[in-house]
């Protein structure tokens, strides 16, 4: 009965797929763009150089640091810093020939073995797959308020029922819904290995993070479904606004908290119950220390602070709550 | 047996009425015309028939029982306006159809898109109004099904393929399926249907079988003898829907029993009575526009 | 069997009168022989892209008539017997029904009634004259 919303859904995947085929491309053109300048090892070939000087030590965190240098450039100076964790920083600054001054250039290049590198929690992975996926499943978006514009009559004269009918046309998204995460997965895997081996581990974490990961994009498109369905125009505005709404929103809610101001009090209410109900309250990603963490190390209180667990359950119930809301909807529409 | 009751059929929006206190009797294998001007409720009274708008009250029955979702396995419907999806190819949406019905002949759509002259490739969005109905028409009738509701199946279509439409609905009538339809084209109606039923602003104004219609309606007219003679006695008469009258010219128009109406007119001292038939676009005009047709009568 | 026949839809006078009136004329002209198929309810219907009900009734109301009879599985047959006699009891009713409508348009006009006579009396002159 879906036939209609496989051809959308195969469709728009495979423009997705373009879309990052075309971007991994570029990637793939910065990478070769930057191949000299990632040369790490090139710096340490400078110790084969006539007249270099090198003094390797070991740092008191354990850490092995070889320092070269060279007349090169008017003076060429290399520190390489390796940790024994495969972690490895070059620093180099050259200074320039005597005839224009001094010149000197600074600068920190990441080798092969990425500089500053930890390994990763397999769940951010995915985590970071997600939010494209944020964007097909508005794409995909409020299917059967698309029905309504035009085509109810094909719909509702079909031999099934209304609900059933919805179902089969929620289930083929959600399928979509994480082709497309499956998708963004992979490019991502591929565009970070060619710059950089990443190595993974797993942790507590981890599958919480997985389960954001998929549920997340899935209760964007039930937000949607439970929010347009009843409409038969208008759609598109809802669609467009939800996103800077359902971005400014969980940060508007820590504004005016605990104030006795009165018109404060019901802005910080009206706020707050959109934040309550916004799927990117709980899918909020902060960077803190240099550290990418979808728990908040900033301690912003109230929503922003739940722990992963809570925030999966709260944004499966979200998506079970739009979901119903959009079924009754759909239930109640006449052609 | 694919027989259809409307039962008490009331649609309101809001406080406007849309179709009011509908009752319909459609037998089985019975080609029904519904017949009225625009904004009539034509289109209303189907969309509440398959449950597509829900009816402020009364209902209607197909084979005695409410329309179920397994029902539309035997009924095809073709809507007034197009619900094609224009991003899809016309072989898409056969596809489409194939897998939603069980009894769909895919052969025999290939068969009526080629009579209509339309290529399977085609995008929906460029095609024109006439060539979508013929897309809509030729998926309606390749279903097979028990019953067929077709809201204006002929818009946009030139006169060869409107045509076609209506040899294809005199080939299922032939094959014993029940057929609804609306159409502006009396002339369709008048070959195709058995009975009619005639909506105006909502309301049910006439129905009946069209050869009974045509054979009992008739217009009486004559030249009375003087400007003031008196006519009172055809204003009662149950067999005169309505008296039009032009100085010494008087037409009447009759539901029954014209020979007797004639013979009434000629006591009443007429001269020149004649029965005239009536055709169904006659009968229409007759029972939808409001008394002020007196333009028809000559000024002699 | 094939007869060629044209019935107007958008005429005052049913469809199924009409039918039957043409397959009178059919007989009576001998186009339509006795013992002859008249074609098929269904075919008939297509040919005419007219109601197929429309077409059962014209040939229940001729059998009914005594001009054609209906074997089921087999289809409609002029009748054989007393065909001659059939053929011009079919004539009959048509003439007749035209020369009814001729006298009642006449006296429509004011024509007295030998008026009427006068005038059919020349075109009897003059189309079906005596044979001497």
């Amino acid at each position: 009965m879906a036939y209609v919303e496989w051809l959308r859904v195969r469709n728009t995947l495979r423009a997705y797929a373009i879309v990052l085929l075309v971007l991994f491309a570029g990637a793939l053109v910065v990478r070769v763009a930057v191949n000299s300048e990632m040369r790490g090892n090139d710096w340490e070939s400078q110790a084969n150089v006539a007249g270099a000087h090198i003094v390797t030590s070991k740092l008191p965190d354990g850490s092995e640091q070889t320092v070269i240098d060279t007349p090169k450039n008017g003076g060429t100076h290399v520190i390489i810093r390796e940790d024994g964790r495969g972690g490895k920083t070059v620093s180099v600054t050259e200074r320039g020939s005597a005839r224009s001054g001094v010149r000197s250039m600074h600068g920190s290049f990441t080798t092969g073995n990425a500089q500053h590198e930890l390994p990763v929690d397999l769940g951010y992975l995915l985590a970071f797959a997600a939010f494209p996926a944020l964007i097909f499943a508005t794409i995909l978006g409020a299917p059967l308020s698309r029905e309504r514009e035009n085509h109810l009559e094909v719909v509702l004269s079909k031999p099934v029922s209304r609900a059933s009918y919805a179902l089969e046309v929620v289930l083929v998204d959600i399928a979509a819904i994480i082709g497309s995460i499956i998708l963004s997965t992979i490019f991502m895997l591929a565009s970070v290995v060619i710059f950089v081996l990443p190595t993974f581990y797993i942790s507590d974490n981890t599958w919480w993070l997985f389960g954001l990961a998929l549920a997340a994009p899935i209760c964007w498109y039930a937000m949607y479904l439970g929010l347009t369905t009843w409409m038969k125009r208008g759609r598109g505005i809802v669609i467009g606004i939800a996103w800077p709404v359902a971005m400014i929103v969980p940060g508007l809610s820590l504004l005016g908290r605990g104030s006795t101001n009165g018109m404060v009090q019901v802005f910080h209410a009206v706020v707050s119950g959109l934040a309550a109900i916004d799927p990117l309250t709980y899918f909020q990603v902060t960077g803190a220390s240099g550290h990418i963490a979808m728990q908040s190390s900033l301690n912003l209180g109230g929503l922003l602070s739940l722990p992963l667990p809570t925030r999966l359950g709260i944004i499966v119930v979200l998506a079970l709550a739009y979901f119903a809301a959009g079924f009754i909807e759909w239930q109640q529409v006449e052609a | 047996m694919s027989s259809i009751s409307i039962q008490q059929l009331t649609k309101t929006y809001g406080p406007f009425a849309a179709v009011s206190d509908l009752t319909l009797d459609i037998p089985d294998g019975c080609v029904f015309g519904l017949l009225g001007p625009n904004g009539a409720g034509k289109t209303t009274t189907f969309k509440c028939m398959l449950g597509m708008a829900r009816s402020t009250s009364g209902t209607t029955l197909f084979n005695g029982a409410p329309l179920v979702p397994a029902s539309f396995e035997s009924i095809a419907y073709v809507p007034e306006r197009s619900v094609l999806y224009d991003w899809m190819t016309i072989a898409e949406h056969v596809q489409m159809t194939r897998h939603a019905f069980k009894a769909f002949d895919v052969a025999r759509c290939k068969e009526l898109l080629a009579l209509f002259s339309l290529n399977e490739k085609q995008r929906v969005r460029s095609l024109s109004k006439g060539m979508k109905t013929a897309v809509a028409v030729a998926i309606a009738f390749a279903r097979r099904a028990q019953t067929l509701i077709l809201d204006e199946p002929t818009t946009g279509l030139d006169p060869i393929n409107q045509r076609e439409v209506l040899n294809l609905i005199i080939n299922e009538a032939t094959r014993g399926t029940t057929i609804v339809f609306s159409s502006h084209q009396i002339g369709q109606v008048e070959r195709a249907a058995e009975r009619i039923a005639i909506l105006a602003r909502g309301r049910l104004i006439l129905e009946g079988a069209v050869d009974d219609l045509k054979a009992d309606r008739k217009i009486v007219d004559g030249i009375l003898p003087a400007d003031d003679t008196p006519l009172a006695a055809f204003s009662t008469d149950p067999r005169v829907a309505r008296a039009d009258r032009n100085g010494r010219i008087v037409r009447l128009v009759v539901i029954a029993d014209a020979d007797g109406v004639a013979t009434a007119l000629s006591a009443a001292g007429a001269q020149g009575v004649r029965i005239l038939d009536l055709n169904l676009e006659d009968i229409f005009i007759n029972a939808v526009a409001p008394a002020s047709s007196t333009a028809d009568v000559v000024e002699v | 069997m094939p007869i060629v026949m044209t019935i107007d839809p958008r005429s005052g006078v049913p469809i199924y009168l009409q039918l039957i009136e043409q397959i009178k004329r059919s007989v009576a002209l001998g186009v339509l022989t006795a013992g002859e198929q008249l074609p098929t309810v269904k075919q008939l219907a297509v040919d005419l892209t007219i109601n197929p009900n429309t077409v059962a009734r014209a040939y229940r109301d001729l059998e009914k008539d005594g001009l054609i009879e209906t074997a089921s599985g087999r289809g409609s047959f002029v009748r054989a017997d007393g065909a001659t006699q059939n053929a011009q009891t079919a004539g009959s009713d048509v003439a007749r029904d035209t020369l009814e409508s001729a006298v009642r348009e006449g006296k429509a006009l004011g024509l007295d009634r030998a008026a009427v006579r006068k005038l059919f009396a020349a075109a009897l002159d003059r189309w079906l004259p005596e044979e001497v």
